[in-house]
């Protein structure tokens, strides 16, 4: 299971952002693009150890509160 | 069932497409950031190639030192074919001069075609329906692919790869197993007109575009292969340590990549050569083979496996153990 920490300090390392926080977006972050989005679902499969193989919702969640969520839904997030 | 290769052919797209061409087309792509996800620093693209074209060069490569009468089958596998019919495998009979009694037909997948046709072919010969089997893969994707599409554009090659086989020990398919997940087809697909073969050749535009949800296509992959690699081998009571060589389809350095720590394969077990040729669709693993024939690399008893994903979206892993070198 990975902390909320963990996920934000993920993201930020796969898109090699300046600064991700909960309200970050691909709206609003420029540097999260497709290619970006594609590095954060690498990222994340590594960290779960294949967890979210079957989150197909996770292709579409372009925003870290998307994110968290899913994974929370999964219990593979920290309360 | 066994199905040996006997030869392989290869025919590449004729212009090459570096990071520094995609550059210039495309100024504001980051190609270093590209490059080291995809893996890739050069395509081949073949602009006034068709499919059937690139397929014939690459099987008059390994019918000119072959008794060409005795092919009885020819599958193409392609998903570019010039016309929606009649398919590449017919026209391509008549251009070889095989003849008119083979058993002919295309398949119309991309990335895990070539592992289905091999499994096929390892059916029909086993019921002794073939004996003499061609199989040709051939995709022309990059004159699909818009120019500033910054996900298909750096990573898509074109490529015909040819094999000809034969019924016997030198390889057996132990085991495999195929998937199709049809929902998620529209995920992966080329849509619109086909060009006619003579726009083609006058390296015309083309009212076809290829449209590919770069996420959901992972996450597939991500679900899907993985565990059909892990059925084969838990089945066989082998581990990842006991394969020769893994030889996935290449898609792009992420998959791999990530395949590779999923499923916690050695670092010189997991065939690469991406950054030669980039995606060939239905070509990678053949050329993969090649790679592995021509660099001498495989010993009777070694175990394969080959895995091949994509368009379907479908899936297909195949174990084969080596008899003798081809």
């Amino acid at each position: 299971m990975l902390t909320k920490e963990q996920v934000i300090a993920l993201i930020k390392e796969a898109l090699e952002a300046e600064a991700i926080t909960e309200s970050s977006s691909a709206d609003n972050v420029p540097e999260w693009d497709s290619l970006g989005h594609l590095n954060i679902l690498s990222m994340l499969d590594t960290a779960t150890n294949g967890g979210i193989a079957d989150l197909t919702d996770l292709a579409k969640a372009n925003s870290v509160n998307k994110i968290l969520a899913i994974l929370a839904s999964r219990s593979l997030l920290m309360r | 069932m066994q199905l040996s290769i006997t030869s392989v052919g290869v025919a590449l797209g004729s212009k090459v497409v570096t990071n520094e061409d995609l550059s210039e087309q495309n100024p504001d792509l980051d190609l270093a950031a590209i490059t080291a996800k995809t893996g890739t620093v050069r395509r081949l693209s073949s602009p006034q190639e068709s499919a059937l074209e690139l397929a014939s060069r690459a099987a008059t490569q390994i019918l000119a030192e072959a008794d060409k009468s005795s092919v009885d089958c020819l599958i193409a596998v392609t998903s570019t074919s010039d016309l929606r019919f009649p398919g590449v495998a017919c026209l391509l009979q008549h251009k070889l001069g095989l003849r008119t009694s083979v058993f002919a037909f295309d398949v119309n997948l991309g990335c895990s075609g070539f592992v289905y046709a091999y499994i096929t072919l390892g059916a029909l010969t086993l019921a002794g329906v073939v004996k003499r089997p061609l199989l040709v893969c051939t995709d022309t994707y990059t004159r699909f692919i818009a120019s500033n599409d910054r996900a298909a554009r750096p990573i898509f090659s074109d490529a015909a790869a040819a094999m000809l086989f034969s019924p016997d020990e030198g390889m057996t398919i132990i085991d495999y197993d195929v998937g199709t997940d049809g929902g998620g087809g529209y995920d992966l697909m080329l849509r619109g007109i086909p060009p006619n073969p003579e726009d083609v050749a006058n390296g015309g535009t083309t009212r076809m575009d290829l449209h590919m949800d770069g996420a959901k296509v992972l996450m597939f992959t991500l679900s899907k292969v993985p565990a059909s690699v892990r059925k084969v081998l838990t089945r066989q009571g082998l581990n990842p340590e006991d394969i020769s060589h893994f030889i996935f389809h290449q898609a792009s350095k992420i998959v791999l990549d990530n395949l590779q720590r999923n499923l916690k394969i050695p670092e010189d077990r997991l065939f690469r050569n991406l950054e030669k040729f980039g995606n060939t669709v239905s070509c990678t693993i053949p050329i993969c083979l090649k790679d592995l024939i021509d660099g001498k690399q495989l010993r009777p008893g070694s175990l394969l496996l080959l895995c091949g994903f994509g368009v379907g979206l479908s899936w297909a892993t195949c174990l084969i153990r080596v008899g003798r070198m081809p």
